[in-house]
């Protein structure tokens, strides 16, 4: 995601260009939507939670310093927005509960689609700051210093979190029959 | 016990974040250790089905239902405070007027699609029904989504388009066995205006940001399910996008 374009849409939002904040949006959208899944276990919070993202963004967009990357900034907020989100609406159990029901009959084949849903049953049982450095790693496709930028801890806790994190996913997916 | 630093080192490797002179070192490791082989295939492992977990597609509309609960400043103006978004009670309502917009306008002439339209409003949703083809127009003239959705009776055409200036878009509903049954739009947004049906073709004009939807009826003797849906779109008289609904199966 290009700082220097970002930038320029942002200028135009400023002056009022509703084209320039379809395409920021645009731009944004999807991996905000997808972070926030994976945190969050489900799709509806994630929908608000992408929903709040934005309006929070161009709430305080007079706040974020263009000498940093939009996206670092965007994303911190995501991710703040997913646990704020997360710590209103306890109803990720229930996922869980269901998706592990489901994963533990070694009956029903192991296809692309239930690998997809027993990664994300698996994620669910990390604890947050796990969870959160796995999606920004593999869903979000960030490097350790863009990670360690958002949120705001140091590479070595980004890697050692990291680290401990796929240890336990390993662990998760091996007894969900992924190998 | 594989050592801290060579574990370090592999699951830096995994992310690719380690540079030759380190990268090195983890060849050496792998060569000589079998712990340090099996570690690595299992971190490679994890990581490869973690990235490949396919990405999960947006709900229909929360685009559209983001950039309409955002304030702009109006264009050359400037203020301190720049934006001002609408806050959750307005972008609800945005999404309340967008389903209202849906079922304010009736069918057009002709065709009896009332009942649908009704059904519609009892369901409380302006888009019902699941998606059988999908478009994404990313266009510098126009964006947005197109939708072929399948209601429990009927075949519609979703549009969720946004184009500052005025396109034409044309929907060809010959090569899918379908005739036009009706439009329903926007409460300011008349398919009288809007709307030109000629034999199997349906031309809309958009301007601004636009949710609307066609429905489709089947002609007689031609599948129920409509095959393939093509729709282009005009800027000027310049085709600016051309694209295919094609329906699963």
């Amino acid at each position: 995601m290009g700082n220097n374009r970002d930038r320029a849409l942002i200028i135009r939002c400023k002056r009022g260009d509703r084209k320039a904040l379809g395409e920021l949006i645009k731009n944004y959208e999807r991996p905000i939507y997808n972070a926030a899944f994976r945190i969050l276990g489900n799709p509806d919070d994630a929908a608000d939670v992408t929903q709040i993202v934005f309006l929070r963004a161009f709430e305080r967009l007079d706040q974020y310093n263009p000498e940093y990357k939009f996206f670092s900034w965007i994303y911190r907020i995501a991710i703040n927005e997913s646990i704020n989100q997360k710590n209103r609406t306890r109803n990720l159990q229930s996922f869980n509960d269901e998706e592990m029901a489901v994963q533990n009959d070694p009956e029903i084949a192991i296809d692309a689609d239930r690998v997809s849903d027993i990664i994300q049953a698996s994620l669910m049982e990390l604890q947050e700051d796990y969870r959160v450095v796995v999606v920004l790693r593999h869903f979000s496709d960030l490097s350790y210093r863009d990670i360690s930028g958002i949120l705001q801890i140091p590479e070595k806790t980004v890697k050692s979190r990291l680290y401990s994190a796929r240890q336990l996913m390993k662990t998760e997916l091996n007894a969900r029959g992924v190998t | 016990m594989l050592e801290e630093r060579i574990a370090e080192l592999i699951q830096a490797d995994v992310d690719g974040e380690l540079g030759p002179e380190q990268r090195a070192e983890v060849t050496r490791a792998l060569e000589q250790s079998e712990e340090a082989r099996v570690f690595h295939s299992e971190m490679l492992r994890v990581a490869r089905h973690l990235t490949d977990a396919p990405d999960k597609e947006p709900p229909w509309g929360l685009r559209r239902k983001i950039i309409d609960s955002i304030e702009l400043p109006s264009m050359g103006g400037f203020a301190n405070n720049w934006f001002r978004p609408a806050g959750y009670g307005l972008a609800m309502a945005a999404g309340v007027v967008l389903a209202l917009g849906v079922v304010s306008i009736a069918p057009m002439k002709s065709n009896d699609f009332g009942s649908l339209v009704g059904t519609m409003v009892n369901k409380g949703q302006a888009v019902a029904g699941k998606p059988e083809a999908g478009l994404t127009i990313e266009q510098p003239e126009i964006n947005g989504q197109v939708w072929l959705k399948n209601l429990d009776e009927a075949w519609v055409v979703e549009f969720d388009l946004a184009s500052d200036e005025s396109v034409e878009v044309v929907i060809d509903l010959d090569s899918a066995g379908m005739s036009f049954g009706g439009f329903a739009g926007q409460a300011d947004y008349s398919g009288d205006e809007n709307l030109e049906v000629s034999g199997g073709e349906v031309r809309v004009v958009n301007q601004g940001s636009r949710h609307f939807v066609l429905f489709l009826r089947s002609i007689p003797g031609a599948e129920i399910k409509p095959q393939k849906i093509e729709v282009a779109m005009n800027r000027k008289g310049e085709l600016i996008f051309q694209g295919t609904l094609q329906s699963r199966g």
